[in-house]
């Protein structure tokens, strides 16, 4: 029966189903947690901080190197000069060959070259800080700067552990990173203006010099603030190489201490009860959080007002009558001497050959480190590898319980990270339009450069000794994990976030026109598809928390028997290599630790290829939140 | 993604459930009790030797994670650990905290030691030294090893004309508590600028995590000299020095020479803080007699009187054990053992801890 007029349309479907609204909420409540989790951070510390910063005397924290709380002294210049001068050292080696590095993968290197080194330059960003230590004190503190040292006829008190040798080992660290951001600045430059200086006939050094670095530095600048905050609140590497003095000593050859190295020694064996030594500590801790806080928001501002002034800059247009002005106002150069036009230009092409090698050279001393730390942890540990080692106590040679025990709390920090970092992640890439959704990620990203010893603070803090609790909690791998949940929130975010902008729109729409609603589609369709590459962030999370000790000492503490209750303390690996890497040549536990470094190593560069092979997308770069 | 899920299920059985794989015990009648205690690294080889027997005969795990005795103080205030060992008594200040956190602190001796003055320096086989000599390495006032003060105490020996690196400890320590009280007994000018502590503040030398992160340092870096518990520079065979004793007679660090210090020393009744604070703590650094090794200590567990029901009596049982029975380990870890009469004693303190 037609009708004689065509129907009417259906009622509009009600913009929000109850689904969508519990959706949105779950969503944005992970968001709220991130902002909580930030915020009480802050709070905690600041809270604990109080008794000294409203105390008779803050200042002296920077007015005094007498360090001596016994007597009420709590100068901590000698940390402070430690900290400047290690991430001063570190900067002065890691950016020269860091850019250098970039400039010539991105600018001179074939593609499998490139590729080659890239995935060099991951390895190395996801060696365990501890293992980096570890390498320290026994290849380059006792092979390296000590010998120099006696070279040059400094005096050293530490057999080459000091300043220089921390910041050194804080080089190596920073150097992927730099390496990384600067790569993906200098390829972001764009063809034209590399095509137009060689039209020029400049040569590649030139170009390279004159067009590409000016062009990418408000970047690179970027990278060299992200590594400063990281080199500033490295804890394990620089508390096992710098030798721990107790005054100041400017001498290149010194010993020093740093802020987050004192934290890791001192804050473990102060007993609640005393208040100000505890303040004292974590206000060092919050002075720490200030100075990445500045470091990385000062990168972040820098990459957007590049990012503004771009698009603020449109090319002009070309102007009809320019050339003609030109014309009149330049009167063209007086054809050049030929014989001295073609020295000129030898020497151009001279430079140029040597920059090239140069370059060449950089990326070649960036991945040095690599092959010493891989060549010598597995010529010293793989031999003490044993069915043993995976299945026993210590009291029967192995470390069986710690492997066991730091998967339990990568697992369980991996069961409280991911649902929390997905959900917040499906706010920042589905809800975009909502107000909250700024603050959010920028609160997540402030939270991935908060050094691992101020979270290991705050988780003590909040899980293992309330500070709301007239009674502990204790040591427990609930603390341990929540710890490493917080550190690999941000990664999980990051990567997330990423991997659903990058869905097709079309996938969305299409969705939508059949029906589905938001959190159909989102679970249905777009967490489906961004799937693989949201593995490979939780992936790289999992490899970045899998060595972390710092946070781990204070709150999940170690045992040296099998984990058994989630409320107990707990085992892990990286505590071994840190605890066990003082002993002398020779002795079982060096032989444990060495074996336990080379098993870490392996687990974390397995991971890393696994990630890649899965993948196939640059890692270091995924992993830039932390 | 399958490959990849199953692989992460795997894992997490694992972690979760295959603890139980070198659990050997764990299958005959019930878990053990696991104790949680911490603190010194001096007592560490002795008392992992303790557990492992303990554990063997009375299925009760203790969990020692060894930190350093500032450490076991701190956590054992917070009562984040069953018990805590440390060979500095609590001072005044810090039992006064624990007082005010959870009522009186038991200090029970559980074991005796010599702090050896270990040293790397090749071609000097046996090193003599004195107290004043030690205690001017340490204030920087003799830097070379051929200084005219060692020569004086090494006739005929080669010495090298090399910087000694004088290592000590980074963090709070019971054993630099033992050290920096004999230093302070013979040398004025130390006990003027550094005094009994457990943190010696210095300027130069090296700071070094435990007795085993010195051990480790002095064994592995020619020209370095450090103080530690005796079992560490024996198991690692690294030289220790003979010391001047308070009789004028060169002394060794071994268990014999210990049990001559603590003969002499306790029969006098301590007259200083911290000792006169607790009961079962003295002094044994500078002892009379001839026999006598002049830095020697006792370590301490200290625990609360008051502990939980589930627990205290594991802790006071492991402790009874550890201070009559347990002493037939101390010789051979180059420990001394305690005397009976004290150890009884101890005994009779553990019998007053109340469970609730």
């Amino acid at each position: 029966m037609p009708s004689p007029t065509s129907p009417p349309p259906p009622p509009p479907r009600p913009a929000v189903s109850v689904g969508d609204v519990l959706f949105r909420l779950l969503c944005q409540s992970a968001g709220a947690f991130v902002l909580f989790v930030a915020f009480a951070l802050v709070g905690v510390l600041f809270w604990q901080a109080r008794p000294f910063l409203f105390g008779s005397n803050p200042a002296q924290l920077f007015t005094s190197s007498n360090w001596d709380p016994g007597k009420g002294q709590y100068g901590a210049l000698v940390f402070i000069y430690g900290t400047i001068a290690t991430a001063l050292i570190a900067m002065a080696v890691a950016v020269p060959l860091g850019v250098g590095a970039a400039a010539y993968l991105s600018e001179i290197a074939t593609g499998r070259m490139r590729t080659i080194c890239s995935f060099l330059l991951e390895l190395l960003a996801a060696i365990p800080s501890v293992v980096y230590g570890f390498w320290g004190i026994e290849f380059l503190a006792r092979r390296g700067t000590r010998p120099f040292f006696e070279w040059l006829g400094l005096e050293n008190t530490a057999a080459g552990q000091g300043i220089l040798a921390a910041g050194l080992v804080l080089a190596v660290m920073v150097l992927p990173y730099i390496t990384a951001v600067s790569y993906d600045v200098c390829r972001s430059v764009p063809r034209s203006q590399r095509e137009g200086s060689l039209a020029l006939g400049a040569t590649r050094w030139q170009t390279i010099w004159r067009v590409v670095l000016p062009y990418a530095r408000p970047g690179i600048v970027a990278a060299c603030f992200l590594a400063l905050g990281r080199a500033v609140g490295e804890t394990m590497a620089v508390t096992m190489v710098i030798g721990n003095a107790q005054e100041l000593n400017f001498s290149p050859a010194g010993t020093g201490d740093a802020i987050p190295s004192a934290i890791a020694k001192i804050l473990p064996e102060t007993a609640p009860s005393d208040i100000t030594k505890r303040a004292a500590l974590i206000s060092l801790g919050l002075l720490l959080l200030v100075v990445t806080l500045v470091t990385n928001v000062s990168a972040r501002l820098i990459i957007r007002w590049l990012g503004s002034t771009r698009k603020a800059r449109p090319m002009p247009e070309p102007d009809a009558t320019a050339p003609a002005r030109v014309d009149v106002l330049l009167p063209n150069p007086a054809p050049m001497d030929p014989a001295r036009a073609a020295a000129a230009r030898r020497r151009q092409l001279l430079v140029d050959a040597v920059m090239r090698k140069l370059l060449a050279l950089c990326q070649f001393i960036t991945v040095i480190p690599l092959f010493l730390i891989l060549g010598y942890i597995t010529y010293q540990g793989a031999a003490g590898v044993d069915l043993r080692f995976f299945l026993k106590e210590p009291d029967d040679g192995g470390l069986g319980h710690a492997i066991a025990g730091s998967l339990r709390l990568v697992a369980l920090a991996t069961a409280l990270a991911v649902p929390v970092g997905i959900f917040a992640a499906v706010l920042l890439s589905e809800y975009r339009n909502s107000r909250f959704v700024p603050v959010v990620r920028f609160v997540a990203e402030q939270l991935g450069g908060v050094p691992s010893i101020v979270i290991g603070v705050f988780a003590y803090a909040v899980l293992v000794y309330p500070i709301w609790s007239s009674k502990p909690w204790g040591y427990s791998a609930w603390a341990g994990a929540f710890a490493l949940a917080v550190m690999m929130l941000p990664v999980v975010i990051r990567a997330s976030e990423e991997a659903m902008r990058l869905v097709p729109n079309g996938l969305r729409e299409a969705s939508y026109a059949l029906g589905a609603t938001r959190w159909q589609t989102v679970v249905r369709v777009i967490i489906p598809a961004a799937l693989p590459a949201i593995i490979t962030g939780v992936l790289l999370a999992v490899g970045r928390i899998a060595g972390e000790t710092a946070p781990l000492l204070l709150t999940a503490y170690g045992s040296n028997y099998w984990p058994r209750s989630l409320n107990d303390p707990t085992p892990f690996l990286p505590y071994y290599i840190f605890n066990y890497s003082k002993m002398p040549d020779g002795s079982d536990e060096i032989r444990l630790a060495w074996a336990a470094a080379f098993v870490l190593l392996v687990l974390v560069i397995l991971l890393n290829v696994v990630t890649r092979l899965a993948a196939g997308k640059r890692v270091v770069a995924a992993s830039q939140a932390g | 993604m399958t490959p990849i899920a199953r692989v992460m299920l795997l894992l997490g059985t694992f972690a979760f459930a295959g603890c139980g794989g070198g659990g050997d015990n764990a299958t005959e009648g019930g878990t053990p009790v696991r104790v949680s205690a911490g603190g010194a690294t001096f007592v560490d080889p002795i008392m992992r030797a303790w557990a492992k027997d303990y554990r063997k005969a009375k299925r009760t795990e203790i969990d020692y994670v060894k930190s350093g005795s500032g450490k076991g103080i701190g956590d054992l205030t917070a009562k984040t650990i069953d018990f805590g060992c440390t060979d500095a008594p609590m001072s005044r200040k810090e039992f006064d905290a624990a007082k005010a956190a959870g009522g009186d602190v038991l200090h029970i001796p559980v074991t005796m030691g010599a702090v050896a003055i270990v040293y790397n320096m090749p071609g000097i086989e046996h090193l003599n030294l004195t107290g004043a000599v030690i205690a001017d390495i340490y204030l920087q006032k003799v830097s070379k090893w051929n200084d005219a003060a060692i020569a004086a105490l090494n006739p005929g020996v080669a010495l090298p004309d090399k910087a000694i690196v004088a290592v000590r400890r980074a963090e709070s320590s019971g054993t630099t508590n033992i050290f920096s009280e004999y230093l302070s007994k013979v040398s004025p000018a130390f006990k003027e600028q550094v005094g009994t502590t457990k943190e010696m503040k210095l300027g130069g030398g090296v700071g070094q995590q435990g007795n085993d992160g010195i051990a480790g340092f002095v064994k592995n870096n020619e020209g370095a000299l450090g103080y530690v518990e005796l079992a560490y520079a024996n198991k690692n065979k690294i030289a220790t020095a003979k010391l001047t004793n308070k009789a004028g007679k060169l002394v060794g660090p071994n268990s014999d020479s210990v049990t001559a210090a603590a003969t002499a020393a306790m029969g006098a009744k301590p007259t200083a803080e911290p000792y006169t604070l607790h009961d079962l703590t003295f002094s044994l650094t500078d002892a009379d007699g001839d026999g006598s090794y002049p830095i020697v200590g006792i370590s301490y567990a200290i625990m609360y009187t008051k502990q939980s029901k589930d627990k205290g009596p594991a802790v006071v049982d492991f402790l009874k054990w550890v201070v009559v029975d347990g002493q037939v380990l101390a010789k051979d870890l180059d420990y001394a053992p305690l005397p009976l009469e004290l150890g009884k004693k101890a005994q009779a303190k553990l019998d007053g801890v109340t469970f609730e």
